[in-house]
């Protein structure tokens, strides 16, 4: 489903990515882990098409990620979320509905279920700024699904969450990974995460990536 | 355009909206209304003589407030805005997900645009009070109205490109501010150290405007005041000096015209703000396109984020 060919990219001077590949499947929940420090989010915004690659090239479904087309098959969620703290919980997720092409007449159904999904119907009229980290972890979830893309891009979802934050964003993956979404998250530690495939990231090459 | 409507709602939700609102409104209102109470304590005899003057002072100082605080107000309103989607990676949520860089920056110039188009109507009752007094016609006060909206226009545009090239957004939007204070305050004040050491006057209300001798001035200041609203402004309130030679084109036949100051500021500052929008979007594609990425910066953030260091 998504496919990263010999990725070559340099940071500060620093070779980060040294020809990486790797491979996942439709349906898969797969991790790419590391200590901080090692690449493991210019990896994650090489894959969404967002950082500038020396060589190689990432594909999803065959499409080449510069292309508008692949863009809109993969949902990519950053480190800091990537919330608009002056919209509201349901605003944020119809402004990425819009964003992704949705109809105007289906905003309003798209983002009732995506918060029904994450736990956050109720809190629809919130604003984001006074959501706990755990919430607008969640609902950053929500927002990267509401184009309803294939692919996910998941840069440490469970980082700066408590035990139950943690427990709830690693259920609520389980649960898209089987509505058959291709998941790739890039995390520290995968505390408790059940993985499909699992990679180690160290010196601009992955190890592992055997199917668990 | 969705970036137009969020846009809109940051705009309309910003703390500083009613206070500038205020300022933009009330200030003038008060102005004029003490011209209003002295002409009407004009003997008899004086009013047709000082009236119509006392009408055009107050109609110029209620919008020299105006421009003033436009010319500081749109770019403080759009400087921050691609530097601050940069820094919360909000613009990376949006490009990711099927968004435009284009559609970004010109959602965010239009709404910019068109909320300092409204502040503009909503400032026009301000002049109503300065026709009350006399001396004004409806046609000078859309003169004025144009001119004040050719301003906002050419501020946010430059305030957009400024948020191109900018890190922080907090500092950008100060130094949006400091380009507007340069261009309005700034040439005023360098015309009239100029005047006060060359021997030219500078523009006569500006100095007059910055307490500055007006002595015995040439008729013109230097030629990059032109580039100032408030004496675009002059120009409009006068329909007088300074007029500028243009020439069209190098046709067989060569048309030269002349053109006051406020008409060639209302075209310049159009061409500019919409021309600074299309240059932020190229800066932004060149940033996001060809600059390197910087691995320090995403260690340093993995670090606040998971509290741990590798």
């Amino acid at each position: 489903m998504i496919r990263a060919d010999g990725l070559w990219l340099n940071a500060g001077g620093r070779w980060v990515l040294q020809g990486l590949s790797l491979d996942v499947v439709r349906g898969e929940l797969a991790a790419v882990t590391g200590p901080n420090g090692v690449g493991k989010s210019l990896l994650a915004r090489a894959l969404a098409g967002l950082s500038p690659l020396s060589r190689g090239k990432v594909t999803v479904d065959g499409v080449d990620i510069r292309r508008r087309k692949a863009r809109r098959m993969v949902g990519y969620l950053p480190q800091q979320c990537g919330l608009y703290d002056y919209l509201t919980v349901d605003e944020n997720v119809r402004f990425y509905a819009a964003v992704a092409g949705v109809s105007w007449r289906q905003r309003k159904k798209v983002c009732g279920d995506l918060l029904e999904l994450v736990g956050l119907a109720k809190a629809g009229g919130q604003e984001v700024a006074r959501l706990s980290p755990g919430q607008r972890q969640r609902l950053a979830l929500a927002r990267t699904l509401a184009g309803d893309p294939a692919v996910l891009i998941l840069d440490e979802p469970l980082a700066g969450l408590d035990a139950d934050g943690r427990a709830d964003v690693r259920h609520l993956l389980a649960e898209l990974a089987g509505m058959g979404k291709t998941i790739l998250a890039t995390v520290g530690d995968p505390d408790g995460l059940v993985l499909n495939r699992r990679w180690q990231l160290a010196e601009g090459v992955l190890k592992g990536g055997e199917v668990a | 355009m969705p970036m137009l409507g969020k846009e809109w709602r940051r705009l309309l939700r910003s703390p500083s909206l009613p206070w500038m609102l205020g300022l933009y409104v009330l200030v003038p209102a008060v102005v004029a209304g003490v011209y209003l109470q002295t002409a009407g304590r004009l003997p008899t005899g004086m009013m047709p003589q000082f009236v119509p003057l006392m009408g055009a002072q107050a109609l110029s100082n209620v919008a020299a407030w105006q421009v003033l605080l436009l010319a500081l107000w749109a770019p403080w309103m759009t400087a921050g805005t691609l530097a601050s989607e940069v820094e919360e990676r909000t613009l990376d949520t949006f490009l990711a997900g099927g968004g435009r860089l284009l559609s970004a920056v010109a959602g965010k110039l239009v709404a910019a645009w068109s909320l300092l188009g409204l502040v503009v109507l909503a400032g026009l009752p301000a002049f109503a009070l300065p026709m009350l007094i006399g001396g004004i016609n409806v046609r000078l006060m859309g003169r004025v109205a144009a001119l004040e909206l050719a301003t906002a226009v050419l501020m946010a545009g430059l305030g957009v490109l400024l948020s191109a090239f900018g890190r922080r957004s907090g500092g950008v939007a100060m130094a949006g501010v400091a380009l507007g204070l340069m261009l309005t305050l700034g040439t005023a004040l360098a015309s009239g150290v100029a005047g006060s050491t060359s021997g030219f006057g500078g523009d006569p209300r500006i100095s007059a405007m910055m307490g500055i001798p007006m002595g015995d001035m040439a008729k013109e200041g230097p030629k990059w005041l032109y580039g100032n609203p408030l004496v675009g402004l002059n120009s409009a309130l006068d329909n007088g000096a300074p007029a500028l030679v243009v020439v069209p084109g190098n046709w067989t036949m060569t048309v030269w015209k002349e053109y006051r100051l406020w008409q060639v500021q209302l075209v310049g500052a159009g061409v500019i703000g919409i021309v600074s929008g299309l240059m932020a979007w190229l800066a932004m594609l060149v940033r996001l396109r060809w600059r390197r990425p910087r691995l320090a910066w995403s260690r340093r953030k993995a670090v606040a984020v998971s509290g741990t260091e590798a």
